[in-house]
C-alpha cells in the first residue's frame, strides 16, 4: 500500500475521516486545487449511486452540497448521469484541460451541477483541468477519484501524476471497502439492541418471554436452532428453558454444573463448559466439537442422531450477571453460512448481555411488586394484635374498678375491624388482578347466576367487619328474584371480587353511622347495580384519576390501599361487556352504578313477579 | 415535668394504641403522619417512635430522621424505628444513619406494647413517668 494512504489509514477513526486524509494529502501531493473522493452505495430503492465522500480545502462548499450521481447499468456510459457518473459506469478515466473541453467531450452526460458550485458559477473561467479516475475492488468500481486545476500548468495533470494515482487507485479502494465494512458491521450491531429490545419488552408471562428470546435470537442470527440455558438457585444443574428449532423429545434436557477446579474432561458437556469456565465457545464442525474435551455427546443423539452429518457449526455464550453465572445461550447452525461470523458471535454477546438485563429487572420488579403487596396485607393485620392487647387492657381496668372508658373500647373495636377488612379486601384484590380467564381448550361452562342472591351473599360477609356504626342494606327493585345472568365460574368469583371492592370502598368513605345503599334494578333491557354511600365523596383534585392504576386515595384512620382496585373493578366489568360508572359530589356521598345487559336465553316468559 | 414521646405513623390503627399506651404511662405524648409532620414536631420530643414507612410506600421515616440530624437537632436518646418489614431491608439507609453517629432499635410489628413501653422507660434511665 502507498504511504500516504497508510498514513490515511492508521489515523482514520471513521471513513469520513480517512476520506478526508486522502484528498487533503493528495492535493498536496498532485498540486491540484481541488481533489474529491466519491463513495458508491446503494440507496433505499436498490439504486447504485456516487456520494461525495471528501472534498479538498479548496473547495469545502462542496461539502454541503448533497449532489449525488446515479451509476446506470450501460457500460459504454450511455444516459450517465454526469460526468463523474460517467466514469464509476464505464469504469474508464477521464482527462480534460479545458472547461470546453469537458463540455464537448462529454456531452451526452455532462450536467454541471458541481461545477457550478465549485467554480463560483464561473466555470468557464476558473475551471482549468480535470483526471477523473474511477476506484476498483477487482472488477467492482467502489468509487470515483478527482483532481481539478493542476496548480502552475494549463494541460492538466501529466502522465507521470496520473501513474501515481493509478498507483493509489487500489489503495484508495481497499481502504474505503474496508471502511464499508466496518459500517456494515456497525450498523447490524446497533439495530439490534434495538429489536432486540422491542421482543424483550412485548408484554407477555415469563414462560413466553423465553420463547420470544429464542426465536428473536435465532432470527437475527441466522440459526436453525437457538436455546437459552439457566442455572437453578443452587448452582448444581443448568437446565434448558426453551429452544427454537429444537425436537421436542429433548426439551428436558440438562447437564449438571461442576466446580471450576476440577478438569476440562470431568465437566458434564460443552455447554456446561462455558457455564463452568464462563468462557464463550464456538466449533465449525462436528470433528472439532467432538475434539472438546468436555464433549461427552450426552443430548447429541436426540438433537443430531449421533452422526452428526447435519450439525454445522455452534456458537455458545454464558450468561453472567456481576461475573455471577446465571445460563447459557447457545445458537447452532448458521443459514446460508457455514460458521457463525465475527459479526454474529458479536451480535450474540450483545444479545446475551440484553437478556441479562431484561431476565434481572423482571426479577426485580417482582420481588419488590410482591415486597409491596405483602406489605399492604401484614400491615393492617399488624394492628389486630396491638389493639386487642389495648381493649384487653381497658377492660381488664374496667373490671378491677378503673374508669369505663368506652369511646376507647370502641375506638380499639373499630381499628380492629378495619384493619381485617382491609386485609380482606386486599387480599381479593389480588386474587383479582392475578385472576385471569384461562380456558383449557373449549368454551368453559356458563351457569346461571342470580344477581340478588349473588349481592345478598357479598353483604352477609362483609357484615361482621362493619364498624363505626355503618350500616349495609340491599333494597330489592321490582321482580328482582328473576335476575339471572350466565356467567363461568372464573367470571363469578371475578364479579364477585369487584362488587367486594365497590361496596369496601362506600363502607371506607363512610362517616360515622352512615348507611350504604345497594339497589338492584330490573329493566327491559338490562340489569342495574346501585351501591351508594352518603360519605365525603370524591374531590375534584382525585376525580380525574379515580380509574387510574396505583392511584389510591387515604380515607381518614384507614389503612392504605392498593391503588388497584377500582382499576381492576373496570377491568373485569369491560372484560364482560358490562358498562360501570361512578358520580359524586364532594361532602355528600358517591354513587357506583352498574349496567349488565339481559341474557335472552334466560329470559322464559317469566312475568315480573316470577310467573310464567 | 413528664417527657415528651413523639409517635410517628401514617397508620391510625398503630399510631392510636401506642399513643394512648404512652398517655395511659403518663408520658406527653406527640402525634405524626407525614415526614414533615416529623421534621416539625421532633425537636420537642425526647423519645421518637417512627415509623419506617411514612406514608406506606416509601422509607420516609428513616429519611425524616436523617432529615432532622442533618439539620443539627440530633435525637437525645436511640430512635425506636417500628415497621412491618426487617431492618436488613433498610440497610443502606440505617448505614448512612449510624454513619451520622445515630444510634437506633428496631421493633418489628406487630410487637408487644408492653415490650416498647418498658424500652422507652430503659432509655430515659428510669426517670420516666
Amino acid at each position: 500500500m502507498r504511504p500516504e494512504i497508510i498514513e490515511a489509514l492508521s489515523e482514520a477513526k471513521s471513513v469520513d475521516e480517512l476520506g478526508k486524509a486522502i484528498v487533503e494529502k493528495c492535493s498536496h501531493v498532485f498540486n491540484a486545487d481541488v481533489c474529491t473522493l466519491w463513495r458508491c452505495y446503494q440507496d433505499d430503492d436498490g439504486k447504485r449511486k456516487l456520494r461525495l465522500l471528501a472534498a479538498s480545502a479548496k473547495a469545502p462548499q462542496t461539502l454541503a452540497q448533497e449532489i449525488t450521481y446515479e451509476i446506470h447499468a450501460d457500460p459504454d456510459g450511455q444516459n450517465a448521469d454526469g460526468v463523474t457518473g460517467f466514469v464509476a459506469q464505464t469504469k474508464r478515466e477521464v482527462h480534460v484541460s479545458s472547461f470546453e473541453e469537458l463540455k464537448e467531450r462529454y456531452k451526452s452526460c455532462w450536467k454541471g451541477r458541481m461545477d457550478r458550485t465549485q467554480w463560483e458559477a464561473e466555470p468557464a473561467r476558473l475551471f482549468r483541468s480535470l483526471s477523473a479516475f474511477p476506484l476498483m475492488l477487482g472488477r467492482q468500481v467502489v468509487g470515483v477519484f478527482k483532481l481539478e486545476n493542476k496548480r502552475g500548468s494549463d494541460s492538466g495533470f501529466p502522465e507521470s501524476d496520473r501513474d501515481r494515482v493509478r498507483m493509489m487507485t487500489a489503495d484508495i479502494a481497499s481502504a474505503l471497502h474496508f471502511h464499508n465494512l466496518l459500517d456494515q458491521h456497525s450498523e447490524r450491531l446497533m439495530q439490534v439492541p434495538t429489536q432486540m429490545v422491542e421482543a424483550l419488552l412485548r408484554p407477555f408471562e415469563s414462560t413466553q418471554l423465553v420463547n420470544e428470546i429464542v426465536k428473536t435470537v435465532a432470527d437475527r442470527l441466522h440459526a436453525e436452532i437457538c436455546s437459552l440455558w439457566i442455572v437453578d438457585p443452587g448452582g448444581k444443574e443448568l437446565s434448558l428453558a426453551d429452544g427454537y428449532g429444537f425436537p421436542t423429545e429433548t426439551r428436558r434436557q440438562t447437564y449438571q454444573m461442576s466446580d471450576p477446579a476440577v478438569q476440562d474432561e470431568e465437566i458434564d458437556g460443552i455447554t456446561a463448559w462455558v457455564a463452568v469456565r464462563k468462557e464463550p465457545f464456538w466449533a465449525n464442525s462436528w470433528a472439532d466439537l467432538k475434539a472438546h474435551p468436555s464433549w461427552s455427546g450426552k443430548w447429541d443423539q436426540t438433537m443430531w442422531h449421533d452422526r452428526g452429518e447435519n450439525f454445522r457449526c455452534l456458537y455458545a455464550v454464558p450468561l453472567l450477571r456481576q461475573h455471577a453465572i446465571i445460563g447459557v445461550l447457545k445458537v447452532e447452525n448458521r443459514i446460508g453460512e457455514a460458521f457463525f461470523t465475527a459479526t454474529d458471535r458479536a451480535l450474540c454477546g450483545i444479545m446475551a448481555s440484553l437478556i441479562v438485563l431484561v431476565l434481572e429487572l423482571g426479577h426485580q420488579v417482582r420481588t419488590s411488586i410482591i415486597a409491596d403487596m405483602a406489605h399492604l396485607v401484614r400491615s393492617p393485620i399488624g394492628q389486630v394484635p396491638m389493639n386487642l392487647s389495648m381493649l384487653e387492657k381497658e377492660i381488664k381496668k374496667a373490671q378491677q374498678g378503673g374508669e369505663l372508658r368506652l369511646d376507647r373500647i370502641e375506638s380499639y373495636v373499630n381499628i380492629i375491624r378495619r384493619a381485617l377488612l382491609s386485609a380482606d379486601m386486599t387480599s381479593r384484590e389480588l386474587v383479582g388482578i392475578a385472576k385471569r380467564p384461562a380456558y383449557l381448550g373449549g368454551t368453559p361452562e356458563r351457569d346461571c347466576v342470580n344477581l340478588y342472591e349473588l349481592l345478598t351473599e357479598r353483604i352477609k360477609e362483609l357484615q361482621p367487619l362493619l364498624y363505626n356504626g355503618i350500616r349495609l342494606s340491599l333494597s330489592p327493585s321490582n321482580g328482582v328474584e328473576n335476575c339471572d345472568i350466565s356467567l363461568d365460574a372464573t367470571d363469578r368469583t371475578r364479579v364477585q371480587i369487584a362488587i367486594d371492592n365497590v361496596l369496601h370502598n362506600a363502607i371506607k368513605y363512610s362517616s360515622r353511622g352512615g348507611e350504604v345503599r345497594v339497589v338492584l334494578e330490573k329493566r327491559p333491557d338490562q340489569f342495574c347495580i346501585l351501591i351508594q354511600d352518603d360519605g365525603c365523596g370524591i374531590s375534584e383534585d382525585d376525580w380525574p384519576r379515580i380509574w387510574e392504576q396505583n392511584f389510591s386515595r387515604r380515607a381518614a384512620d384507614h389503612p392504605q390501599g392498593t391503588g388497584m382496585g377500582l382499576t381492576m373493578v373496570k377491568q373485569v366489568f369491560d372484560g364482560l361487556g358490562w358498562d360501570c360508572e361512578i358520580s359524586s359530589t364532594e361532602g355528600s356521598g358517591t354513587e357506583f352504578r352498574a349496567q349488565i345487559p339481559r341474557t335472552e336465553e334466560l329470559d322464559d316468559g317469566r312475568d315480573d313477579t316470577g310467573r310464567r | 415535668m413528664a417527657e415528651t414521646i413523639l409517635v410517628a405513623d401514617d397508620e391510625h390503627g398503630y399510631r392510636q394504641p401506642i399513643a394512648d399506651m404512652f398517655q395511659d404511662a403518663g408520658f406527653e405524648t406527640i402525634e405524626a403522619e407525614s415526614k414533615e409532620d416529623v421534621v416539625e414536631n421532633a425537636a420537642l420530643a425526647d423519645v421518637w417512635i417512627v415509623d419506617v414507612r411514612l406514608p406506606s410506600h416509601a422509607r420516609e421515616g428513616i429519611e425524616a430522621v436523617t432529615q432532622v440530624v442533618d439539620a443539627g437537632k440530633a435525637p437525645t436518646h436511640p430512635v425506636i424505628f417500628i415497621s412491618v418489614d426487617s431492618a436488613v431491608d433498610a440497610d443502606d439507609q440505617l448505614g448512612a444513619l449510624r454513619a451520622m453517629g445515630v444510634d437506633y432499635k428496631w421493633y418489628e410489628k406487630p410487637f408487644e406494647m408492653e415490650l416498647l413501653l418498658n424500652a422507652v422507660r430503659s432509655l430515659l434511665g428510669g426517670d420516666s413517668a
